[in-house]
């Protein structure tokens, strides 16, 4: 972590926002990437990631400068979006039942364009395979590469459990992404030949 | 045949020897189950790291700026509203406390003729002032009318002086002299 950014810590501890607003302009793309992998959409990703800084604002006073300020963060984003999905399982309803155009947006953007390709799309599908909290050890250790001590310490747990719980992540990822493949590439190839539709 | 021990060398980040990587190749060449399961998780590798991070749409800080305001005014308006309701139920704790401590000592009858007599004294005192007021008046105008019209005179001027004085000195304050 560096001098400045220790500095801004230490002012927003203070109860200076604007230089909270500089962590926010730092960190927003790995926190938002994190909700978007967790939650597996735009909208509920940009609510996950403003409540994860709000929280992070809140219980600044409680972050220990000597550890990583962004692991520190993560874990919060981690944390909430775990929550956030357990209580999504009682709905009745999910967003992703719902028709694409029901889904606010934020307008076109080069973001939510690549969020729409293909390989997203395949991303999301898997992620939602895995329970809350295998998917966010899995979100941490292959996007942020973090260890499987950080996990640990990140989402609550012991050493041994996040082994686990990667192990048998990756087993049943592995086994759904070998699945989907001959599905897909049946619709790659009936784009490229037969459907002018596409 | 056990295929734990080759799904931990294929999923799980190890670094292989070399004599690992000839067991696992060698299980591989005649495990359909394995392979796949390598095929699998190697393709998934390669797509994690290609995979474009999702970064927010432009103005993530502003929102944030925006919505911490909308949240603290309503952080406010909680506190507040605990507050209230905190002060409300111990008035009512009190309230309660003191009726109950009210009650034992005092019979309810003893209370009513308390207040009943209570409002009578003040009845008659009342009644008592008003004829009082009325004597003197009496009194006053059939000894001198002009001592009444003196009275009402110095009355009349003491609270023009003090309304004169209350204007300049307070209501004018805030005004630009030019």
């Amino acid at each position: 972590m560096s001098n400045l950014e220790l500095d801004w810590i230490q002012k927003a501890r203070q109860g200076d926002e604007e230089s909270f607003s500089l962590l926010v302009e730092k960190y927003q793309s790995p926190v938002y990437n994190l909700c978007y992998r967790m939650l597996g959409t735009e909208v509920e990703a940009e609510d996950a990631a403003q409540e994860a800084f709000w929280r992070a604002y809140q219980n600044l006073v409680k972050f220990d400068p000597q550890r990583s300020f962004i692991t520190w963060l993560l874990s919060i984003a981690a944390h909430y979006c775990i929550d956030e999905t357990r209580k999504r399982r009682y709905n009745t309803i999910e967003l992703d039942m719902l028709p694409e155009d029901t889904i606010p947006d934020f307008g076109p953007s080069p973001e939510s364009e690549a969020a729409r390709s293909e390989e997203q799309v395949r991303m999301r599908s898997l992620l939602k395979k895995l329970n809350p909290q295998d998917r966010a050890a899995i979100v941490l250790r292959y996007w942020y590469d973090f260890s499987e001590e950080e996990i640990a310490n990140s989402l609550s747990l012991t050493v041994s459990a996040v082994k686990s719980r990667l192990h048998r992540s990756r087993l049943a990822l592995a086994t759904a992404y070998t699945e989907l493949q001959p599905a897909t590439t049946t619709t790659k190839e009936r784009m490229r030949h037969e459907s002018h539709a596409f | 045949m056990n295929h734990t021990h080759f799904e931990e060398l294929i999923l799980d980040d190890i670094k292989l020897s070399p004599e690992q990587k000839k067991t696992l190749e060698a299980h591989l060449a005649e495990c359909t189950q394995c392979q796949k399961i390598q095929t699998g998780w190697s393709g998934l590798r390669q797509e994690m790291r290609t995979t474009p991070a999702v970064n927010p749409a432009p103005g993530f800080t502003q929102r944030w700026k925006a919505n911490s305001e909308v949240r603290r005014a309503q952080q406010q308006m909680i506190q507040s509203r605990k507050l209230i309701i905190g002060f409300s139920i111990s008035g009512f704790m009190l309230l309660a406390i003191l009726s109950i401590v009210f009650f034992t000592q005092y019979s309810p009858a003893d209370l009513l003729v308390t207040i009943f007599r209570t409002i009578t004294r003040l009845a008659i005192g009342f009644e008592e002032l008003r004829q009082v007021v009325t004597i003197w008046f009496k009194i006053v105008i059939s000894t001198s009318p002009a001592t009444l019209a003196i009275f009402i005179s110095t009355w009349f001027v003491i609270l023009s002086l003090g309304l004169f004085i209350s204007y300049t000195r307070f209501w004018r304050k805030g005004e630009v002299r030019s």
